[in-house]
């Protein structure tokens, strides 16, 4: 029994000690707090009018000593003790610097001419008007919602609460060209990771007074800014409440792009499609907002969100806008060609070789079959094989440092293609082919859309080979019917194919000339602007 | 998931169009089953004429019940019992032409494309492909059919023209030389396989404005028959009408005809390709109409749960419905398919025409 003595005393000192840890601090938080007990513990605090009690709560909370700032000082003339809290990683040393200069300047005071009293608020009111933003918050959460994005707090000893102000200053990226979302035609600013920054962006196109722009914060410890973007009056109202209500119950800790959200707020799990557009253009945004969508900017995210999202979406690229009428017609038609290659070309040609050879022309099935002589792996081997090789080199080529990316495009052109055929390991036809599908890939303006054709062709690739043809058709009308069940917000994703629209397929199936878009494609209003704006010289008539 | 939905009037014209179209070119009734004619096209109009009068039947009745399905208004109409009996000949309908078209498609691929694949295997992968349609329900269905349509009138368009170059303009003719009769006959298998209009009474409570349900039907029906027209005029001009009648599938014994030049030949994947595409339209709403009305006459609630059970009856349904090609061809004679179907079309609605017109009498008398 003595054992059970010892882990009995053991188990005592080890209690003693925890308590003892718990006295040393003040009663808001323990030591065997876990995260959310904590947040929880910190979210019910209030700021209390006693400036020791405050300071001493939030060093408590705060914790460590790296970039935190405290500064106690004596407001001037009426030596009322005060402090300000702020991250010195955050904020412009400059502006604070100015706060402080203020407050205890010889001008700050509460007796004002003619022997009249102010009240203490009033006066720091006045004295930090120059402040770009001042705030007054009542709870610990508010004051650190905003010392945690860069602003100064300022805590004065009698008074309740606490005031914010905004000494941002901490350093984003400059804005550039998007990488991958380049325009051969058109702005070329896209978006940085500063939200700020993104809105100012998409506000310049967008003057009108109805551009509204409404705040979320999602992340339980990021805390992550969401703005929810759209103009009043032409997006529906009833897609506006969805979009907010999804994005109110996500329940997360971090946000640490819009991908995130992504997940959270689309209609469904079980689709290889995006049912949300991302881009990281400004005048991509700015022009379905006019069309009565709504884009989700997160902090940090240089990819904003579009609702609802639909194929036809995400196969135009702002090029099509900015160039003459008919290429962009001409341009889409190739893009919606090699979107759909992208997704059945490996496996037809897998069907046409196995199966139907006969369907080729003669001289094509002789040059075909005499390069298929000798070849050691039937052809769905061939073609699965070097469609991973490419997957591979494209992945490489995404995650190597730039100095060594060429040499990647080297050895996967040369060894993988040339030699590979020279070999005798695979039939040049196949390089061909593959080659093919990859171009047609890229040529997607959508990401996300085109990644959808890279997992679709494999498959596509194998109901080829084992159904031939007829399986091709299957897996055709399979992702059809799919496709067409499918619904982003409300909005069908094939939409305005299927269901028909007639007068929306005047941006989707060709581009005509702005003055020909008479009607928005969506929105609660569809009329756009005037008929009679085509162009020429002045007729008599009018 | 998605709700039932509805479909518009231009959703339920393509739907229907692309049914009958399909059937109607798969195996060109208006050229085979009356034996060598060499203005059988002029059977093109006399169908027309008479499938449009099939769908005013159909489609003015169910339109008299905007918001029910024939298994609703029927039990109204003859009172529970008859009334389930009489929706059963409907499913029966639905069953038996959607297991002949899957069948006449799998012997086409199996025989041109996939000689050693099963039969069984060909027709279970299509059933099971448009079951997966139907579950998702009538809307998406009727998106499947805006977004097909166009591709399916396009192929068909294309195999057409490009036959003109070959048409032996000799074989035409002589046009009427045996007098209307042999004409008049030629179009009655035409017109009697627009049984498909029979899917009307269960689709018309989901079109958005069922009082134009009807004139959308008759528009579809006839608008597919004049499709035969010119196709059934290329098939004869290029095959001769002899050689026409003779074959099982001579639109696509036309197609294989076709050269356009010396790397543009072999076009019958033209004419399979749409003719799947239009199968599947139609198989997906046989099977829809089929689990929708036996849900009610079972009253069960939601249809779905019944579609794959049924699509296993359809699967085993086709393979069951002819020992062979051959069977299957004599089954579309005039005189055995005319009968056939009259009595499908004649008996139910014989019954609930004159139950509705009895109620209006009574209604009347009061």
């Amino acid at each position: 029994m003595r054992w059970l003595r010892n882990i009995r005393a053991r188990f005592q000192r080890l209690q003693d000690k925890t308590s003892a840890e718990e006295r040393n601090h003040s009663n808001i938080l323990k030591q065997s707090m876990t995260i959310s007990e904590r947040t929880q513990a910190t979210n019910a605090l209030h700021l209390s009018s006693d400036l020791s009690v405050n300071l001493t709560n939030i060093k408590e909370i705060v914790g460590g000593d790296f970039d935190i700032g405290f500064r106690e000082f004596l407001l001037s003339r009426n030596r009322i003790q005060a402090a300000i809290v702020y991250l010195d990683s955050l904020v412009d040393g400059i502006a604070v610097d100015r706060i402080l200069e203020n407050l205890t300047a010889d001008t700050f005071t509460v007796e004002r001419e003619g022997g009249e009293i102010e009240p203490l608020d009033t006066a720091i009111q006045s004295i930090l008007v120059p402040e770009k933003e001042l705030s007054r918050v009542e709870s610990f959460q508010d004051f650190w919602e905003g010392v945690s994005i860069g602003k100064t707090g300022l805590l004065v000893d009698g008074i309740q609460g606490a005031w914010v102000m905004d000494t941002m200053g901490w350093h984003f990226r400059s804005i550039e060209e998007s990488s991958s979302e380049p325009v051969i035609r058109g702005p070329r600013d896209g978006f940085i990771e500063n939200m700020i920054v993104n809105v100012s962006l998409v506000r310049r196109r967008i003057r009108s007074p109805h551009l509204r722009a409404t705040s979320f914060t999602i992340g339980a410890l990021t805390q992550t800014n969401v703005v929810v973007m759209y103009i009043q009056g032409l997006a529906k109202d009833e897609l506006i409440q969805e979009v907010e209500n999804r994005l109110r119950r996500i329940d997360i800790d971090g946000v640490l792009g819009t991908g995130y959200l992504e997940e959270y707020i689309e209609d469904t799990i079980l689709t290889l499609f995006p049912l949300v557009i991302n881009t990281q253009r400004p005048d991509r945004v700015a022009s379905d907002l006019l069309e009565g969508r709504i884009a989700i900017f997160a902090e940090n995210s240089p990819e904003v969100l579009i609702v609802p999202a639909t194929l036809n979406a995400m196969l135009q690229a702002p090029d099509d806008y900015y160039e003459r009428a008919a290429f962009g017609s001409f341009i889409r038609f190739i893009r919606s060609a090699a979107y759909i290659a992208s997704i059945i070309l490996p496996g037809t040609y897998i069907a046409i070789v196995n199966f139907h050879i006969e369907l080729l022309p003669t001289a094509l099935l002789l040059r075909i079959s005499s390069s298929r002589q000798d070849l050691p792996f039937p052809v769905v081997f061939e073609i699965l094989v070097m469609e991973f090789l490419f997957e591979i080199l494209r992945e490489a080529g995404v995650r190597l440092p730039r100095a060594i990316g060429s040499a990647v495009s080297i050895v996967g052109a040369l060894i993988l293609g040339d030699a590979a055929v020279n070999a005798g390991l695979v039939s040049p036809a196949v390089v061909i082919i593959v080659a093919l599908t990859a171009i047609s890939s890229f040529s997607a303006p959508a990401y996300s859309a085109a990644i959808a054709a890279r997992l679709l062709r494999f498959i596509f690739a194998i109901l080829g080979a084992i159904f031939g043809l007829f399986g091709i058709q299957f897996g055709v009308l399979l992702v059809l019917t799919h496709l067409a069940g499918s619904r982003s917000f409300g909005e069908p994703f094939l939409s305005p194919w299927a269901p028909l629209v007639v007068d929306e397929l005047k941006d989707s199936a060709v581009r005509v000339p702005w003055w020909a878009m008479i009607l928005r494609p969506g929105g609660r209003e569809r009329k756009r602007q005037n008929i009679k704006q085509r162009t020429g010289p002045q007729s008599d008539e009018n | 998931m998605i709700g039932e939905g509805q479909i518009g009037g231009r959703q339920l014209l393509l739907i229907l169009f692309i049914m009958r179209a399909t059937i109607g070119i798969a195996f060109l009734p208006i050229v085979t089953v009356a034996g060598p004619m060499e203005d059988a096209w002029l059977a093109g109009f006399g169908a027309a004429i008479g499938s449009a009068l099939i769908a005013l039947v159909v489609g003015s009745l169910s339109s008299k019940f905007p918001t029910q399905t024939v298994v609703e208004f029927a039990q109204e109409l003859l009172g529970t019992v008859f009334g389930k009996i009489v929706s059963l000949i409907f499913l029966w309908v639905f069953l038996f032409v959607a297991a002949v078209d899957v069948r006449m498609y799998g012997e086409v691929l199996v025989t041109a494309f996939l000689p050693e694949t099963p039969l069984f295997f060909v027709i279970a992968v299509m059933v099971v492909v448009s079951s997966y349609a139907a579950y998702q329900g009538i809307e998406v269905m009727g998106r499947t059919a805006d977004f097909i349509f166009p591709v399916f009138v396009l192929m068909i368009l294309t195999t057409t023209v490009a036959a003109v170059p070959s048409i032996n303009w000799g074989r035409l003719q002589p046009i009427a030389a045996k007098g209307i009769r042999p004409i008049l006959r030629a179009s009655i298998t035409p017109t009697f396989i627009a049984l498909q209009v029979m899917t009307l009474p269960v689709l018309l409570p989901r079109v958005s404005k069922p009082e134009k349900a009807t004139a959308y039907a008759v528009w579809a029906v006839v608008l597919a028959s004049f499709l035969l027209i010119p196709t059934s005029i290329v098939t004869i001009g290029v095959l001769g009408a002899d050689l026409a009648s003779r074959s099982v599938f001579p639109f696509f014994n036309l197609a294989r005809a076709v050269r356009i030049s010396e790397f543009l030949e072999r076009l019958e994947a033209l004419v399979v390709f749409p003719w799947g595409l239009g199968l599947f339209v139609a198989v997906s709403i046989y099977l829809y109409c089929g689990a929708k009305s036996l849900a009610q006459v079972l009253n069960i609630k939601d249809y779905r749960p019944l579609i794959p059970p049924m699509a296993v009856v359809w699967v085993a349904m086709s393979i069951q419905v002819s020992a062979d090609m051959f069977e299957l061809g004599r089954f579309f004679l005039p005189e055995v398919l005319g009968p056939f179907a009259l009595t499908l079309i004649a008996v139910p609605h014989g019954l609930l025409w004159l139950a509705y017109g009895v109620r209006k009498l009574k209604k009347k008398g009061n």
